[in-house]
């Protein structure tokens, strides 16, 4: 399946970074160190330098792209060697070019609205000031693994992230069930690194080089096409296998839900906007690899559509108002692995974008409503809050209606665009599955609107309840501070608006300012569509929204008294029994890992007692024993020894004699 | 008379010095015993002298001789203190070595 020599789109031009683009460096370096002074000064810092630092990169970042638009090309900035040995050689170079550019603005934006929204949601935390040096700790990781020219460099930021992605998870440590579940997240993830760190292994043993692009064009995704058909797979499922942890797909997806025992600021920024689309991101930047081998592009594709189908069903049934955003994440992640996988590389990095919008905006929600509601999570125990929090309200509409593909909001058109490529390249069955799970979408995020918004509250105003975080307190629900809704209507703008100005036709905008950047797909043998027409495909989209729409609002809608709580869920039995139990994936996992592991360790540790021990110990027991023998022959007594002397003499004697005879 | 006699004697001496030394407990008797082993080696380098006109083995019988009057001195010195010290010459109750 190798790409033919005709191009529509030229690739891009690879030259050195001149002028803001030779400072790009400054970037990751700014958060890193707005991390280091938080940290050193402690509660002298507070937020500020944290928030000074995410602001300056995100300047920083509208200039680097103003400079791209000027310039549209890749610019390589090296600053110096990082590694030098024998024919191997990595520098600390950064990368910046179209692809670049989009995802800097979406990190560092959302970034800056993130460290905002923090300064009224952790307000009163003990762990204030360090909550605000990890999140620029992350920034620095996720930027530098952004800007990285090379597959190592971007594995820096890789493992960067999932430090701090551990740090934060796990930021109220003193429970227990928080530090798990980082410690879940931190070993998931390192399974997806070993498979990225072979990816490494066999790219340079193909190549010859980490770099993605050079000036003299040797990087590996110039030379792409001289890795065999099942070079190229290999390279490309070692990828995929990379990405799926980072970004929560199948087999990988557990530690995302569980992560959400963080704060929800950070499942805003990390766990939904910018840190899990960093696997998208890997394999939209090695796309040129990618098109190299079909078969590893179909898995790709259908990795995405089978998670996307699981993670919606589990999150029909989830009662944790963060969980069923968790689980719709891994869930719109998987659109975005359909995406790339069915060749619409600037269609998975439109969705990125957008769905960072609409996603980082309903988490920075579910954080208002928990902020308003003593940090409870339960969806049943919330309900009419439309009325106590206006602006949280309106706001969350617009992200209800992207997410479920209601024209014109956002996710409409980055939903119906992957879809529509992966009907016109022939993906039906992976159509079919999308489909149906933009219907699941739907519906469960109705379900989650009408739930904690509509209806009649299920909590009692004035009551006594336990905030996990703060001890005791009286339930005043309230709207959030001014610190707190800005963020969410500033998203909320984005969300409703960003689809139809980014790439609102499938050759929009967006799509073709990333094309120079991404593999280019002409000439894949695709296999042949159906008879249905993009409009049509279109209205199939719509009607899909709706469908789940509706179905959602006759379930769980105003009109129905849901008073009983879980009880009034419309059905139950073993198949609502799995999808609550989440398909038993983590409880398979937990059997067969965790408890195989321990079998394993029990085994070993029996083994190294008696068997490694027992011989150690036996080396020993036996010399003494030896000695013990041995030693009777020491009497004491001259008149022995000589004994011995003389018989040995006559022995020796009768041997020379026999012998000279 | 032929070498072979000479020769005889000594083993015979030899033998009878090597059994003594040990068989006899008296650290006296075995000082005796290993004087007749050495005068039995001395035997034998004067015949073998003797036999081969030479004067080599008569000198290094003196030098014997010598060794072994100083061997003596030092040896009933070293006897006579044990006796002092342990009140026994017997050979056996000296093992202070034994394991």
């Amino acid at each position: 399946m190798h790409l033919l020599a005709a191009e529509s789109v030229e690739a891009n031009a690879v030259m050195m970074g001149e002028g803001i683009l030779d400072l790009v460096w400054l970037i990751p370096l700014i958060p890193l160190l707005g991390f280091a002074l938080t940290l050193a000064l402690g509660d002298r810092a507070r937020e500020r330098l944290a928030i000074a630092a995410s602001a300056a990169t995100f300047v920083f970042s509208i200039f680097v792209f103003l400079a791209i638009q000027a310039e549209p090309a890749a610019h390589v900035t090296t600053i110096g060697t990082f590694i030098d040995v024998g024919g191997f050689t990595v520098n600390w170079a950064f990368l910046v070019d179209q692809l670049t550019s989009v995802m800097l603005l979406v990190v560092t934006g959302v970034g800056l609205l993130v460290h905002v929204y923090s300064i009224g949601y952790m307000h009163g935390d003990a762990g204030f000031t360090r909550f605000f040096a990890y999140l620029n700790l992350f920034l620095a990781a996720m930027l530098m693994l952004v800007l990285g020219s090379s597959l190592l460099m971007v594995f820096i930021g890789w493992e960067g992230v999932g430090l701090s992605s551990y740090l934060l998870i796990g930021f109220w440590f003193d429970d227990a069930k928080n530090s798990s579940a980082a410690t879940k997240a931190f070993i998931t993830n390192r399974v997806g690194d070993v498979a990225f760190m072979i990816a490494m292994f066999f790219a340079f043993s193909q190549f010859g080089t980490l770099d993605f692009v050079t000036l003299e064009h040797t990087g590996i995704l110039e030379q792409a096409d001289v890795l065999t058909a099942g070079g190229a797979l290999l390279l490309g499922l070692l990828l995929l296998f990379g990405a799926a942890a980072k970004s929560a797909q199948l087999p990988l997806f557990v530690w995302l839900p569980d992560a959400m025992a963080g704060p929800t600021p950070v499942s805003a920024l990390m766990h939904a906007a910018t840190m899990v689309t960093a696997g998208v991101y890997l394999t939209v930047r090695t796309s040129p690899i990618l098109v190299q081998s079909l078969d590893a592009m179909t898995v790709i594709a259908w990795t995405g559509a089978l998670t996307a189908l699981l993670a919606a069903l589990i999150a029909v049934r989830q009662d944790d108002i963060k969980k069923i955003l968790a689980y719709s994440t891994v869930s719109q992640l998987g659109y975005m692995f359909v995406g790339v996988g069915v060749g619409g590389f600037s269609e998975g990095i439109f969705h990125l974008v957008t769905h960072a919008f609409f996603k980082g905006l309903l988490f920075l929600a579910a954080g208002s409503v928990m902020h308003a509601l003593a940090n409870t999570a339960d969806v049943w125990k919330m309900g009419g809050l439309r009325k106590i929090m206006p602006i949280t309200f309106w706001t969350s509409a617009v992200a209800w209606l992207a997410i479920s593909g209601i024209p014109p909001f956002s996710g409409f058109f980055s939903k119906d665009q992957i879809l529509t490529t992966a009907y016109e390249h022939g993906y039906t069955a992976i159509w079919v599955v999308g489909l149906g799970t933009a219907v699941l979408t739907a519906f469960y995020m109705t379900r989650w609107f009408m739930l904690v918004f509509m209806g009649e509250p299920r909590f009692k105003e004035g009551a006594t309840v336990v905030d996990p975080h703060h001890g005791e307190t009286t339930l005043h629900p309230h709207e959030s501070p001014r610190s707190m809704t800005v963020p969410l209507i500033v998203l909320a703008v984005l969300s409703a608006i960003g689809g139809a100005v980014l790439n609102p036709v499938h050759s929009g905008p967006l799509f073709t300012w990333l094309q120079p950047a991404v593999g280019s797909i002409e000439g894949l043998a695709f296999p042949e569509h159906g008879p249905l027409t993009e409009p049509v495909l279109i209205a199939i989209s719509i009607v899909a929204a709706v469908v789940g729409i509706g179905l959602g609002w006759a379930v769980y809608g105003p009109q129905r008294d849901l008073s009983a709580g879980r009880m009034a869920e419309p059905f139950s039995g073993p198949i609502a029994e799995l999808m609550e139990r989440k398909f038993f994936v983590d409880d398979a996992y937990s059997a067969l890992f965790v408890g195989g592991g321990g079998w394993l360790a029990d085994k070993a540790a029996w083994f190294d007692r008696t068997v490694i021990d027992g011989a150690v110990n036996g080396i020993a027991s036996t010399s003494v024993r030896i000695g013990e023998v041995n030693r009777q022959a020491q009497t004491g007594r001259a008149r022995s020894y000589l004994g011995v002397v003389v018989g040995s003499v006559v022995l020796l004697a009768a041997v020379l004699i026999v012998q000279v005879r | 008379m032929p070498i072979g006699a000479y020769y005889l004697v000594a083993a015979i001496m030899f033998a009878t010095g090597l059994v003594g030394v040990l068989v006899r407990r008296n650290l006296i008797v075995l000082f005796m015993c290993v004087e007749l082993m050495l005068n039995a080696v001395n035997l034998t380098l004067v015949a073998a002298a003797r036999m081969w006109g030479g004067a080599d083995g008569q000198v290094f019988v003196f030098f014997v001789i010598v060794v072994a009057a100083a061997e003596v001195v030092v040896g009933l010195a070293l006897i006579v203190n044990i006796f002092f010290r342990r009140g026994t010459l017997d050979v056996d109750a000296q093992h202070l070595l034994e394991h």
